[in-house]
Formats: C-alpha cells, structure tokens, sequence
C-alpha cells in the first residue's frame, strides 16, 4: 500500500517536472519574445491602412500595399490560432514538444519579417506622398 | 475621552467618504458655446454571440465593462479573462452593469465561437456579452476606446496587447479603466464601479 503511495508520489513528481523542463521553456519563451514584439505592429497595420485610404488619390500601388498589409496581419491571426493548438500537446513527451517549438520560433519569426517589412514599405509610400 | 475622540474621528472618517468625488470623465474634451462635449464611445452596430445585432442603445441604460480580446490570443488575453471573470462574479446579480468583449479577430471568432468561449467560461450571455462585425470597424472601436485611456496614461503599445479594461457610464463616457493584467488594478476598478454605481442610485 505504501508502495502504491510512493509511486503515484513519484509519478506526480514527474508530470511535473515534465511539464517544466528547461528547454521547453525555453523554446516557448522565446516564441513568446518574436511574438510580444511584432504583435502590438497590428495596430500600426490597422492605421496604416486608414492613411493609405485617406489619399486624395489611391494609385495600384497604395491597393497592393493594403493587401500586403492585411495579408501581413492575417499571418499574424492565423499563426496565433494555431499555436493555440499547443497545449493539445502538452501531454507528448518534451522531444515533440521541442521539435513542435522549433518549427513555431521560424514560423513566427517569418510572420514578424513579414509584417515589418510591408510596414516599412507602406511607411515609404507614404512619405513619398507627402 | 479619547474614546469620544476615537468616535469622532470614525464619524469623521464616515462622513469623508460619503462625499466622495464623483468619477472623473475620462479622454479629452471640448468647450464648444461654454458647453463641456466629452470623449463618448461613437455609433457602433455588431453582432453577439446570437448573431443579434447590437448597437449602442442596447446598452444605454446600464453600465458596462468593456475589453478588447480573440479567443486564439496566447499571452494576454487569458491573464484579462481571469480578471473578467472576477468582474463576472462580483456583479453577477447587480443588474445594473454588464460587460461587453469585443473580438478583434472576427475571421476566427464567429458568433458560434463566441458563443462556445461563453458556454467555457460559464457565463451568463445577458450579462456578458460578446461581439464580432467587420474588422476594421472593431479596430476602429478599440482606437476609441483606448485613446481616451493612452491619453490618460500615456502607456505604449497596441491596442491588442494593452489589456485594457474600461468602465462606461450610461451616457458612452468612460469613466475608469484599467490594466487588465494587473490584479491590484482590477482592484481599484471594482471600487471605482461600486463608486458609480452609487452615483447612480443617488441620482
């Protein structure tokens, strides 16, 4: 009985010790970091837009630029929801969960290059405006 | 005698607190013809988890606590949802307040998935609801909303991440908000509404 009582100790210790295993810390911590640092570039995006449609005159290349930058932020929606499928995983062993973070850090890393850049590029279109 | 002095400063300290300053109106205003026009939540029409349009006079004759969210967000939305729900359960039988989540990522969040976020939560969708529309007409709510709220506190960052969550009085005047990820905020801001709500029943 003790026995019994020890083990389903031990094993409790273990869930939660898998649960926190360093590099999947890690990993997850540093998808958060891509991600808390380009997400607030939403709202940048959102009035972006309304300065390119506030142009007395919107050329094709102001059209392709609002595309741009709502394709940008959908990556950005899209990527988000799911990453949310995440924690369906977070019973697989730490080697899934690793593999999982690697491939979420390059994806979410493409989503940021992306957003940046159509910001840069609608932000020069718009200074050539002035 | 020092217990009279003991009582006096209770009664003293009682009759302070009932003339306690009114909730400030937040945002910036305008003296037009010496008239003060306040910063008020403009014209809105969504859609609830229902699929019911909403506009603004549904909600006119109560107060409510507005916030900005989407139900795939991974790092803030679920610390303000917690603080939400503590709202939630402060208020759940005082029929004179609601709130009011707005989606901003309307793609994902359909009325039929607000109203499975809802039936998670355990909530009450009379007293909390949720809305979706067009996108760039949510985005556009948000900037109002918090415009008034980053020119009080000149905080940084994006409407999405900032958490917010704001108090409205009946007349769509904002009248305190808070950071939605800071637990001692929310605090306050339950104090602030119990405050309105008794300017309200004083009125």
């Amino acid at each position: 009985m003790r026995l019994i009582l020890f083990l389903f100790i031990v094993g409790l210790i273990q869930c939660k010790s898998d649960q926190t295993n360093p590099e999947v810390d890690k990993l997850y911590k540093e998808v958060m970091i891509v991600h808390d640092e380009v997400m607030p570039e939403t709202a940048t995006i959102h009035n972006l837009k309304k300065s390119i449609k506030a142009l007395s005159e919107i050329d094709s290349f102001g059209l392709a630029l609002i595309l741009e930058l709502d394709a940008a932020d959908e990556d950005m929606m899209g990527w988000m929801a799911d990453f949310s499928k995440y924690k369906e995983i977070t019973d697989s062993s730490d080697s899934v969960k690793i593999e999982y973070l690697k491939t979420e850090i390059e994806k979410i890393s493409d989503v940021s290059k992306g957003m940046k850049s159509s910001i840069a590029r609608t932000k020069k279109y718009l200074a050539s405006k002035q | 005698m020092y217990k009279s002095l003991f009582y006096f400063l209770i009664i003293f300290l009682f009759a302070c607190g009932s003339t306690e300053k009114p909730l400030p109106i937040i945002g910036h205003y305008d003296i037009v013809e010496g008239d003060t026009i306040y910063h008020s939540i403009p014209d809105f029409k969504f859609i609830n988890q229902d699929s019911q349009v909403v506009v603004n006079n549904d909600l006119a004759d109560q107060l409510y606590v507005a916030d900005f969210f989407f139900t795939s967000c991974p790092s803030i939305c679920p610390i303000v949802k917690k603080q939400m729900l503590r709202i939630y359960k402060e208020f759940e039988d005082n029929d004179k307040i609601r709130l009011v989540s707005h989606t901003i990522d309307p793609k994902r969040d359909t009325p039929e998935r607000l109203k499975r976020y809802a039936a998670e939560l355990n909530v009450d969708t009379d007293k909390w609801i949720f809305l979706t529309g067009d996108k760039d007409s949510l985005l556009e709510m948000a900037n109002e909303y918090f415009v008034a709220a980053l020119e009080d506190s000149e905080a940084p960052g994006g409407f999405d991440h900032s958490g917010k969550i704001l108090l409205v009085d009946t007349k769509r005047h904002i009248r305190s908000f808070a950071d939605g990820t800071e637990a001692d905020e929310v605090t306050r801001l339950l104090g602030d509404i119990n405050n309105l709500l008794k300017e309200y029943e004083n009125k």
